[in-house]
């Protein structure tokens, strides 16, 4: 035989060979190719080697069938079967580490509460005015704020702008008018002839077509008829039953005002819907307020809120450019009627404009122009719980980061094997993200448990009531069922790719710690929870230290044991006999009457000073000659008013902020004359206050002048304020509203406390501060938390450590130090980073007020002490266990 | 019970018959050797595959050999499943078997 055609020096064709190893599966490849060599081998024998090669390269085209391409690994199931199996992998890893588990579900889930909480109430305050017929072309019309010498824009306008817009504006399809008549007493006699009588206080008229632009559905009565004609009236559910009961309101006739001017009751609205931005017991059909038709012809009379309506096809911004010659074409002719300059008076305002506002904006952006009818929401707010809400989530998913990191040894043996076995890194990727999935599924279901207790808390904290039945949209079900999944990524994203690219050699043989003791990211990643949990501290102590400021404020007069009876003007000629009965009572120091007390708005108008033509806008208030001497005031020029000269009628005290502005000394201020277009008198100076707070310490004092309760001066509300000994209350009202009811009979009595009233004013505030420092609190405990895991974690693997630390005679102390210097590190470079983020965000909140407190770095230090010794205190218990740990326990294996 | 086509009858049975040593050539041989008729290498695993998933058989890696450069073999068993299907069907067979009448052929 030739050697050269030996069997052996025969092979199978190399590029069929080659063909087989590319496109068969490396599992499959050992026994195919296996099997087609041996048969080749037999062939070659039997037949020759021709027929080998023959039969060799068909079997391998033969081969090329898509069982072949098979899977790329053994023991490589379908990714279904691995889905159930990691799930069933992370529930006994959960339950295996139950503290972790616990310390991860317990933060994501109140991270998750907090956003979820916040979702909804953005959710809310951004559904406003969106249930009206066509609301998207529903627009109020703003105008020029002539009532403010420097401008602006207000949401007020006046009576004859409806009608023109409609006829003069193809574009707009209708307009119409509410008018806030102001509060009134509104009497009703029952069918047992009982009388019913209540200050209502929540009363709009609006024009007959209303209903067909707000979105106000009637229990009783036609939305096309209900407001039409005089002396109609539309109530909400709750006054209705208020004044009828259970029977029906369609058709009884309440009286309204001092005049007891009869209205029908033509209908009833359902319960009225929360976000719409007004809402009212009494509508009356607008003919009822006489006033408005008065007013018919005057632009400056802005006591209504203009709405129009588009035509589809209407472009807004078009047609308010149009709007520009209104003032010219017709306000301006209407000033000769008041005796008014136009262009003197709206010189300085920037002219007589009107825009267009969607009315889906109004609420969250109605910005300075405000809404004359109701309050508006606070975009402000809404961003910063956004924004805080989101913090308190990465602080959650951060403490997961970091344990499922540290843990990483406990894990590294399961790896190891998992790998060795043949497990690739997706697989393992795909486990660890199903175990984070499955932490924040869980997370998820806590965190929906804990929404209504967190509304709770959120509401007994800051009096902010989120509303949560909006929860239940088809967007927030979308969302809440992307949670785990996005949630459960973004957690354990870089704990599974951290974990899957052990080496399973190294882990098996135990040389795990060279890779995972430093954890550098594990120590930025605790500096930012702490940096961020200090931060809200501060933030929640500044916010404190400023309400505490605004409290403690010495306002320029005593606030304390003052009762306010309201509408006293009601009492007609008694108001005098009324206020000197009140005074001889037991435990009344002194009882005073004025037009209104300080901090409840104001009354302004333009002065003109004598010998100059300074015009200035001043607040005033009328007083009786007891005012100054109940209320404190000091004065630092002049006298107060004296009953017993009969020229005090037309005196006035100004404060010091007035003189000022007027440009007059402070000898020569008495006697000098104010002028104020119209007074049937001289209007003379006779003493100037000491400047007080008579508004929110937001703002500057203003200037401010008294005049005397008899002067001829329009404003003719009153209230009598009532100065007492002591807080016996209880008494002390029964006998006022007996006095009162003797003398006033069917008005009801209506009183306020003067402190609470002031302390009032703030809040906004106060809420503020409750919902911050309930989040902050939700911060620290998530951070606080995630730390004792860790350090549980560390002094565990750190057992032998500590064991032969002690052995070598190191004590608790020296342990103790050991084990959380680490952190004392970690916490001062977070209070060093939260002093910037805090300073800034809280600079920008204490501007808003004229009057406030400096920030001292002594905040952050407090913060930061208080941060850190919680922290502390909560791993201290673990700390000392570890280090008081008996050494031969630890050690006796060794 | 699974459907056993002609082919992967004859193969359960010489699988069943190489106690253990059952694997590609060794099936392909015997079935030569049986049948006097040669068959492909991919069709004698297609048919252990299917056989595999039926539940007939069971394989696991085996021993490697010079002449297969040093590469596993799968080696194929029946399994009780696949044992007792065969069974029933000859037990079927020799039933008829002992019916079939005194047959005459000219």
């Amino acid at each position: 035989m030739n050697p050269s055609n030996s069997p052996k020096e025969i092979h199978p064709p190399i590029w069929a060979d080659k063909f087989l190893e590319w496109y068969c599966s490396p599992i499959l490849l050992d026994e195919i190719q296996g099997d087609l060599h041996e048969m080749f081998e037999l062939d070659m024998a039997r037949k020759g080697p021709r027929y080998a090669q023959l039969k060799f390269i068909r079997d391998v085209i033969l081969f090329f069938r898509p069982s072949s391409f098979g899977p790329k690994k053994e023991n490589q199931p379908k990714p279904t079967v691995m889905i159930s199996y990691y799930f069933r992998i992370a529930f006994r890893n959960l339950l295996k580490s139950r503290a972790y588990s616990l310390i991860n579900i317990m933060g994501l889930a109140l991270g998750l509460a907090a956003c979820i909480l916040v979702f909804s109430y953005t959710q809310f305050e951004s559904s406003y005015d969106q249930a009206h017929p066509d609301s998207d072309r529903l627009y109020r019309v703003n105008q020029t704020a002539i009532w403010n010498p420097e401008g602006g824009i207000m949401a007020s306008t006046a009576p004859p702008l409806a009608a023109l817009l409609r006829d003069k504006y193809p574009e707009i399809a209708a307009s119409t008018r509410v008018n806030t008549p102001g509060g009134r007493l509104v009497r009703y006699k029952t069918a047992e002839q009982n009388l019913l009588a209540f200050n209502e206080r929540d009363i709009l008229a609006a024009d007959s077509n209303f209903f067909e632009f707000f979105a106000f559905p009637l229990k009783e009565g036609d939305p096309k008829t209900a407001l039409q004609g005089v002396g109609k009236v539309i109530l909400s559910e709750e006054t209705a039953q208020r004044y009828f009961g259970e029977g029906p309101a369609l058709g009884r006739i309440l009286e309204m005002g001092e005049d007891r001017m009869p209205v029908t009751v033509t209908g009833v609205t359902y319960p009225q819907a929360e976000n719409i931005h007004f809402d009212f017991d009494f509508l009356l059909s607008m003919p009822t307020n006489p006033h408005v038709e008065r007013f018919d012809w005057s632009w400056i009379w802005t006591q209504v809120a203009t709405y129009v309506k588009l035509k589809p096809e209407a472009n807004s911004d078009a047609l308010a450019a149009k709007f520009a010659s209104i003032g010219e074409t017709y306000v301006k002719p209407s000033f000769s009627r008041l005796g008014m300059e136009y262009q003197e008076f709206i010189s300085d305002k920037g002219g007589w404009n009107f825009y267009l506002q969607p009315v889906r904006d109004i609420h969250l952006n109605a910005g300075n122009t405000g809404n004359r009818l109701g309050a508006v929401g606070d975009m402000a707010i809404i961003r910063l719980l956004r924004y805080v809400a989101l913090l308190i989530l990465l602080i959650a998913l951060l403490n997961f980061v970091n344990l499922s990191t540290a843990r990483a040894s406990t894990r590294a043996k399961e790896i190891g094997v998992k790998k060795a076995m043949g497990a690739v890194r997706n697989t393992l990727v795909g486990q660890f993200l199903m175990e984070s999935i499955t932490i924040s599924a869980l997370a998820t279901i806590m965190a929906l448990m804990m929404v209504r207790l967190l509304q709770l808390l959120i509401h007994a904290f800051s009096g902010i009531l989120i509303p949560i039945d909006l929860l239940f949209s088809r967007a927030f079900v979308v969302g809440l069922l992307a949670t785990p999944l996005i949630v459960g990524v973004l957690a354990g994203l870089y704990p599974a790719f951290y974990l899957s690219a052990f080496k399973p050699l190294q882990v098996l043989k135990g040389n795990l710690s060279s890779g995972l003791k430093s954890g550098p990211l594990r120590n930025v990643l605790v500096t930012v929870q702490f940096t961020i949990s200090i931060a809200l501290m501060a933030g929640t102590f500044l916010i404190y230290q400023q309400l505490n400021f605004l409290n403690d404020k010495d306002l320029g007069f005593n606030e304390e044991n003052i009762l306010v009876i309201n509408n006293a003007e009601k009492l007609g000629d008694q108001i005098t006999s009324f206020r000197d009965e009140v005074a001889n009572l037991p435990n009344v120091v002194g009882a005073s009457m004025a037009m209104d007390m300080p901090g409840r708005g104001m009354y302004e108008d333009i002065y003109m000073r004598e010998g100059s033509d300074i015009k200035l806008p001043i607040s005033q208030n009328k007083i009786d000659d007891r005012y100054f001497s109940m209320m404190g005031f000091s004065l630092v020029a002049g006298r107060e008013f004296d009953k017993t000269r009969p020229a005090d009628k037309d005196g006035l005290i100004i404060n010091e902020t007035t003189a000022k502005l007027f440009a007059w000394e402070d000898q020569e201020i008495v006697g000098k004359r104010i002028i104020y277009p119209g007074y049937p008198g001289d209007l003379k100076v006779i003493g100037v206050v000491k400047d007080f707070h008579f508004q929110s310490l937001r703002q500057d004092i203003t200037p401010l002048m008294f005049f005397n309760i008899e002067a001829e001066m329009w404003g003719d509300q009153r209230v009598v304020s009532v100065k007492y000994a002591q807080k016996d209350e209880a008494k002390l009202l029964a006998q006022l509203e007996e006095t009162w009811t003797s003398m006033a009979q069917d008005i009801p009595f209506d009183y306020s406390y003067f402190d609470e009233e002031l302390a009032q004013l703030y809040e906004q505030e106060r809420s503020l501060s409750g919902l911050i420092s309930i989040f902050a609190g939700f911060s620290i405990f998530i951070a606080v938390i995630g730390l004792i895991g860790l350090l549980a974690f560390s002094a565990e693997q750190r057992r032998k450590e500590i064991g032969i630390r002690k052995v070598l005679g190191a004590s608790i102390v020296q342990v103790f130090f050991m084990l959380n210097k680490q952190y004392l590190k970690l916490f001062i470079l977070a209070l060093i980073l939260a002093v910037p983020l805090s300073w800034s965000s809280m600079q920008s909140w204490l501007n808003s007020f004229a009057y406030r407190i400096d920030i001292s770095l002594f905040v952050f230090l407090i913060a930061g002490l208080v941060v850190i010794v919680m922290s502390f205190i909560s791993i201290s218990y673990l700390s000392l266990k570890a280090a008081a740990t008996n050494p031969a326990i630890v050690l006796k294996d060794e | 019970m699974n459907n056993l086509g002609n082919l992967e009858e004859i193969i359960l049975l010489i699988v069943m018959s190489m106690d253990g040593e059952a694997y590609g050539v060794s099936v392909a041989e015997k079935y030569q050797e049986l049948m006097n008729k040669s068959i492909a290498i991919p069709s004698i695993h297609t048919v252990l595959k299917r056989l595999e998933t039926k539940g007939f058989v069971l394989s696991k890696m085996g021993g490697a050999t010079k002449e297969r450069g040093g590469r596993q073999k799968r080696l194929y068993e029946v399994t009780k499943y696949g044992y007792q299907n065969l069974s029933e069907l000859q037990q079927k067979r020799n039933h008829l078997w002992a019916l079939r009448p005194n047959l005459k052929f000219n």
